[in-house]
Formats: structure tokens, sequence, C-alpha cells
């Protein structure tokens, strides 16, 4: 089966749902720094606490979005949340999955199937790669923190 | 007539049949009845005759005797005699009518013994006619009638019993016939009607059964079918049936009685559904022959207007003229709807990997007629470019300005990149490296730069990698192919270092500077001068790789003007490139790279700063030539009128410029307006 190499549409997808979901819940976006490719020499961007979909059918790979804990604590507190635990923060990376699943579905239509949105702390190690194009990284800043987008994707001609 | 015909010739024949069947029977009945009731009638009318005569006889009997007693006692007779005259006319009048019944009946019995009446009757009849002839009839005369009065009485009324008897026993045959009759007639349309009762339920439950199936079927078939079907009427109203899988296929909801063009409209281009309207009128013309239409449906395949991001989807669109009837004609439209999206995906898939084929035969093509070492290295430093490229990015201030000094940065790799690819002649890396610079070049019109801005600028560099992968893998392959020829031939053909390299750099460029000018229509000739001077250092080999191809580009695109030009100028109208490799006296190398084209034309330069908005034009009328010319070798800068694939970015030099920075070389530049350009390159010995 051939795959096509992403484009910067199938990226900004997942960082603009991530910069949504600051903007809605903070009122304060999470602005995108850079982004770059990770060669396979680099260790993976597995933060503290991790919000994947793993996605099928004409497309295969993962997206991961990747927050430190100092960061998921500010966010719950600027929502009011007075528990910052680890389920709480497990929360906010398994919505932020959750609201960059439903854009991925509008973007890439019906064809897309995706996983139910897991999140995942750092003491769970990311499981083994599916895709075998090369993964993006999009750091984002929100306020002093940054957290990390990973998009590891081949898509389908 | 038509609709009976079709009736008498249908599945009710045998109704009707039945029915008329049953009326006929009716009226038979009814008519027998009729004629039956008469007869009883008229028995009724006979036996009352007969009954009469009983009552004459003895009327006449009774006024004879009557008559004989007041004439022997000389009374008056008068009354008797009116009493006789009475008597036998109303017996010759019973006895005529019951002749006239006898007659009518056929019966046999009743003419004989209406016979013997009569002859019984007209001795008596002619007697007591006798008596009234006078006043005072004889008495001879009444002796005679009573004698014959009394005879004859008892015969006549014994005959008029008989006959009455007679007359009652054909009566009660005749009822016994009609009760007969009636009952049979009676049985035969009670017969008649069961068969119709029954005939019609059979057919009406024949009927829902049959129409139950079709239901079934219909429904079955529209679940089942991988079609959207529906009906569409003339104006193009969609009908109430359609099968399931339409709601699959068609992005809207189609409600019946809605218009099916109007639904279109939002799904296609204005030029497709004005073409879809005619299409479907040509189609309602019942002398055009659909088979003849069916190339220029434009809904064979149509891409649907989708969201933004979404996947393409595409529909096929049939129609199939529905006919009512020879009197009616078309009377609609059946349309079917296929979901084709994957169909033309993989067409389009095997339309890429038929591309991805040629591209790799072109590829290889492209790598078999150069050095693997050469094309090694230059995979390798153009990794390494990238992989910069890739750090710089994921290293950067989140701040505009060095936003833009990295997009910068990944605009002059990639061009030098480029001109390494186009000097290498292998032509995938540099269309991809041209495209990536188109996208580059839009980021770099901004004002303002964000981190989201760079996305693009990875996915590139991911695209760029993906195409030197491919290269690579071409490479090795031919290694892998080679290498038991090479394992098995003489040793020492290694990489050709120094003179060789640098020989084989300069076969490329010229074939480079020749390529170029014949995609711009201009006629060159390239002289290259490599005078013997042993090994050449790294640095200068890496400006003869990277950068000679963005001189050499720049003096043909910029410098050699086309033939007819310089004809005009009173120039050979072949350009001349002269490329020169020295090395000094005190051990120096120099490059030189000189063209007789049309120099630099500062003033052009000038206000090309101005309109561009490089410079404000307040600043640019401050600077000296050399400050102006200077701006060549700046990012972006170029007096190319637009981009094409060999120039008009403004990013040759700046490369120039930056490897002669990196590789310590002092960079000259001279020019006459429309005489000459001369870039001169001075590595000092080290």
């Amino acid at each position: 089966m051939n795959y096509r190499a992403l484009n910067h549409e199938d990226i900004e997808v997942f960082s603009e749902a991530i910069s949504a979901f600051f903007l809605n819940m903070t009122h304060e976006p999470a602005v995108v720094r850079t982004a770059y490719l990770l060669d396979g020499s680099a260790s993976p961007l597995w933060g503290d606490f991790n919000g994947v979909i793993d996605v099928s059918g004409g497309f295969r790979g993962s997206i991961t979005f990747s927050a430190p804990h100092g960061m998921l604590s500010q966010v719950l507190m600027a929502i009011g949340e007075r528990e910052h635990s680890v389920d709480r923060c497990l929360d906010v990376v398994g919505e932020i999955a959750n609201m960059m699943s439903g854009r991925a579905r509008r973007h890439f239509g019906e064809e897309l199937a995706i996983s139910p949105p897991a999140a995942r702390p750092r003491t769970v190690p990311p499981a083994a790669a599916r895709a075998t194009g090369v993964p993006f990284a999009i750091p984002l800043r929100w306020r002093a923190h940054e957290a990390n987008l990973v998009v590891h994707l081949d898509i389908r001609r | 007539m038509p609709v009976l015909h079709s009736f008498l010739r249908g599945k009710y024949r045998v109704l009707v049949f039945a029915v008329a069947a049953f009326f006929l029977v009716s009226v038979g009945v009814y008519t027998l009845n009729f004629v039956l009731l008469q007869n009883v009638e008229r028995d009724a009318k006979s036996i009352n005759e007969g009954g009469k005569l009983r009552g004459y006889s003895q009327q006449l009997a009774k006024a004879v005797l009557t008559l004989s007693h007041e004439s022997a006692a000389g009374e008056p007779v008068q009354t008797s005699q009116a009493q006789i005259s009475e008597a036998y006319q109303a017996f010759d009048l019973a006895l005529a009518r019951v002749q006239t019944f006898a007659a009518a009946s056929q019966d046999g019995p009743a003419l004989e013994l209406a016979d013997k009446l009569d002859r019984q009757w007209q001795p008596l009849r002619d007697a007591a006619i006798t008596l009234l002839i006078s006043a005072t009839p004889q008495r001879a005369e009444i002796d005679a009638a009573v004698t014959l009065s009394n005879t004859r009485n008892v015969r006549l009324l014994q005959l008029a019993d008989d006959l009455t008897y007679e007359q009652e026993r054909l009566a009660g045959d005749r009822a016994r016939s009609m009760r007969v009759l009636q009952s049979g007639a009676i049985a035969v349309a009670l017969l008649m009607f069961v068969f119709i009762v029954v005939h019609v339920a059979r057919r009406l439950s024949q009927s829902d059964r049959e129409a139950e199936q079709a239901r079934r079927e219909t429904t079955d078939i529209l679940r089942t079918v991988r079609e959207g079907l529906f009906l569409i009427d003339r104006n193009g109203t969609i009908g109430t049936q359609r099968s399931e899988h339409l709601a699959r296929v068609f992005p809207h909801p189609l409600a019946p009685g809605d218009n099916f063009l109007v639904t279109l409209a939002s799904l296609v281009t204005p030029d497709t559904l004005d073409s879809a309207r005619q299409y479907l009128g040509l189609l309602l013309n019942e002398r055009v022959k659909p088979a003849l239409l069916a190339d220029l449906n434009p809904l064979q395949r149509v891409q649907l207007a989708q969201p933004d991001g979404s996947r393409p989807k595409y529909l096929s669109f049939g129609f199939q003229p529905v006919r009512g009837g020879a009197a009616t004609g078309i009377t609609g439209m059946l349309v079917a709807v296929a979901d084709v999206s994957q169909e033309v995906r993989l067409e389009r898939e095997l339309a890429d990997a038929e591309e991805r084929a040629r591209s790799e035969v072109a590829l290889l093509l492209d790598v078999l007629d150069k050095d693997p070492a050469d094309v090694r290295r230059f995979l390798d430093d153009a990794r390494a470019k990238l992989d910069g490229l890739n750090a710089a990015l994921r290293d950067v201030a989140p701040e505009a300005r060095a936003y833009l000094t990295t997009v910068t940065k990944v605009c002059r790799e990639v061009h030098s990149i480029k001109g390494e690819a186009a000097a290498l002649a292998i032509g995938a890396v540099a269309a991809q490296a041209h495209r990536f610079e188109d996208e580059l070049g839009a980021l770099r019109q901004r004002r303002t730069l964000t981190g989201d801005d760079l996305i693009p600028v990875a996915t590139g560099i991911g695209r760029m990698l993906q195409e030197l992968a491919k290269i690579d893998a071409v490479i090795s392959r031919l290694a892998a192919f080679a290498q038991p020829a090479a394992d098995a031939g003489p040793r020492g053909s290694e990489t050709p270092r120094g003179e060789d390299g640098v020989l084989q750099s300069m076969q490329r460029i010229q074939r480079l500077a020749l390529a170029v000018a014949a995609d711009l229509d201009k006629k060159l000739r390239v002289e290259t001068s490599l005078p013997h001077f042993g090994a050449i250092p790294e640095p200068v080999h890496r400006l003869l790789r990277e950068g000679l191809p963005q001189l050499v580009r720049n003096a043909v695109v910029h410098g050699i003007e086309a033939a007819a030009e310089r004809r005009r100028a009173g120039k050979h109208e072949e350009g001349r490139l002269r490329i020169e490799l020295t090395r000094s006296a005190d051990g120096g190398i120099e490059l030189t790279v000189a063209d007789d084209g049309r120099g630099i034309d500062v003033h052009a330069l000038r206000r090309r700063l101005t309109e561009d908005g490089q410079r404000a034009a307040e600043q640019v009328a401050a600077m000296s030539d050399r400050d102006v010319i200077a701006t060549l070798f700046e990012p972006g800068v170029s007096t190319a009128a637009a981009v094409s694939e060999h120039a008009g970015r403004g990013m040759g030099l700046d490369v120039v410029g930056a490897l002669a920075r990196e590789t310590g070389a002092r960079l000259k530049l001279v020019s006459t307006p429309r005489a000459y350009t001369r870039f001169t390159l001075l590595w000092s010995p080290a």
C-alpha cells in the first residue's frame, strides 16, 4: 500500500485542536513554537502525561500530545479545579486527545478509523510505532510551559 | 374501448364472463317466471271458466223447469225466458273461453273435453233458443226443452267437472315444472354467484399475495442494492421510493418532492449543473437514443463539494429513461448513484504508482551515468544540510526575527541543494526543491512569521528527505548490483579525487549551463580552463559542488542575452561563459566565472530594490553603486522579472556569498554594463 508524505494541513489539524482547547478552557491559546522532524535517534517525546489516539483505515500511526505536570496543574487551576491529581491531569490530556480525534475525523473523513483516545502517564511506556514515515514534533507553548504534539502518521494516497 | 379490451384480455376475463353469465341466467329465470306466471293466470281463468259452465248449465236447467211450471200454471214466462237467455249466453261465452284456453294450452284431453261439452251443449242451446223465439212458447217445445235439459245437464255437469279436473291437473303440472325450473335456475344462479365469490376471493388473495411478494422483492432489492436508486419525473421532482444505499452515498438527505437539480446545485459546480440540466433535457427527448448520450453524461464521475480538508468524494450518476407506455412516452428517469471515490482513488494510486515507477526509472537513468561517489556525496551533503536545518527548526527561539532568519537559512540551503542537484542532473530532487522554494518564498513574503509557519517548513524538509531517500535506495541497489563486478575486476577504481574529480565537476557544470541555456532558448558556448595544479582542498571542492552551479546558472539566466538581443547589441549571437580554476604563484586558488552578457545594470537594480520594498527610495538613492551591487548577495534580491526553475528567488548569490564566507574565500565581482560580468573567488594558500 502506498502512503503519501504528510502535508502541513494534516499537522495543523492537530495543533489547531490543541490551541483551541487551551483557548476555550483557559482563554489563553497554546502557541506553536516550531515544527521539526524527529529522527530515529532522538528519544521519543513522552511527557509526564500523554494523550494518544491511534488511527487506521487508510491511515497508520498515532498522534500524541505530551505535557509536563506543571503545565497541566496550571491548566486545572485556570479552569477552577482544586484537585491536581494524576487522574485529573490524565483527564485533561484525554480531553485534548478527544478534541484532536474529532477534528481529525472532520479533516480526514469517515475513512479514518480512530481508536478511543487514551491518556497515559509517563510510567506507561509508549507503544511501538506503527507508522513508517518520519514523525513530526510540534512544540506548543502555553504560559512558560512547553508541551509537544507528535504526529506520526502514514496516509494512504 | 381500450379499457374494455384490456379488461377482457386481462386477468379479470374469467370474472367478467362469470358476471355476464350470472346476469344472463338471472334474466332467463325472470323471463321464464314471466311466461309461467302467464300460464298460471290462464290456467286459473280456465278453471274458473270451467266452474262457471257448471253454474250456467244448472241455471239454464232451473230456468227451463221454472218456465215449464209457469207455462203449465198459465203464469207469465218472460222472467224465465230472460233467465234462459242469460244462462245460455253466459254458457256460450264460458264455453268459448274454455275452448280458447284448451287450444292455447295444447292439452289434448282438455280439447277433447271442450269438444264434448260443445257437442252436448248445442242441442240444449238450440232448445233454449226455441223457447225464446215466442213470448208464449208451445208446450211441446217446453217439454222437449225440459227433457233435453234434464238429460244433457247431468252430462254437461260431468263434462265440466272433468274439464275442471283436467285443467287443475294441467295447472298442477305446470306449477311443478315452474318450481323445478325456478329451483334449477336459482341453483345455477347460486352456483354462479358462489363461483364468482370464490373466484374473486381467490383472485384477490392471489393478487394480494403477488402484490405483497412484489412489494417484498422491491423492498429487498432497494435494501440490498449497492447503488443509490431513485426516480425523478420529467420536472426533476424526486419520487418516494429509493434504495437504502442512497442515504450512504448521497451527502444530503433527498426528500420526496425535492427537485433533483436544486439539490445537486449545492454539490457541483455551476458549469456541471448547467451541463447536467441540458443532458437531462436531451434524455427526455424521445427522438434521441440514450445509448448515444452515455458518453456525454456530465455526472458520470463528478467530484462533490466537500468541507475543506475532507477527502474528495466522487459520485457517478446514471440515468435511464422510464417509459409509461406507448401513449405516454418517457415519464421520468431512474437515477442510479454510486460512490466511485474508491475507484477514483485506486485509479489515481495506479497512476501515481506508474508515475513513481517512471520517475524511479528516470531517476535510475539519471543516476546511472553519474559517478556513484558524486551522487553519494551529494546525498550526504544534502542530508547533512537538511539535518542542520531541522536542528535549527528544533532550536529556534520563539520570536519573529528568529523565525525569519531560520526560513531564510532554509531557503539558502534548499537553493544550494537544488543547484547541486541540477548540476548532477538529478531532476527529481531539483524539482522537489523548486516546489519547496515556492512555499518558502510565500513565507518570506510575510511581514511577521509565527511558529505555525514553520510547520510547512518541516513538512517540506520531510519531503526533501523522502526524495533523497529514493535516490539513496537507487544508489544502494546499483552499488549492490555493481559490487560483484567490482569485486571481480581490478582494484584501483576508487572515487576520483583531485583533478579527476574537478574535471568531472566541470563537465557537469558545462552540461548544466548548456541545459539552462537551452531551456531559456539562448545560444551559449562554455569554456573551461583547468590547468594541472595537483590536489584540491575540500573547501574549494565544496564551493565547486555547491556554489559553482549557482554562479553558472546566474550567468546564463541574468548575464547572457537572447540571440536576438545580442545581435541588436552587435555581439555574436552565441554567448560565452568561461570558467577558470587556476593556482596563483603564491599557491592560492582562484575560481573565475565570467560571461560576456549584459552585465549588471545598477540603475535597474536600484529600481528593483525600491519596487520590491526591500529598501526605502531615499535609502537606495543614498547607496553607492558598490553597495547596491553588494545587495545581490543578500537573500531575496533578484533582477529577474519572475520566478522560474532557474532564477528569480534571489538566493543564488546569497548561497555563493555564504559559501565564500564558510570556505574562507574572497569574493570579487567586476561588471561592465552591456559587456561582461566576472565573479572571482580567491582562496589564500594554506
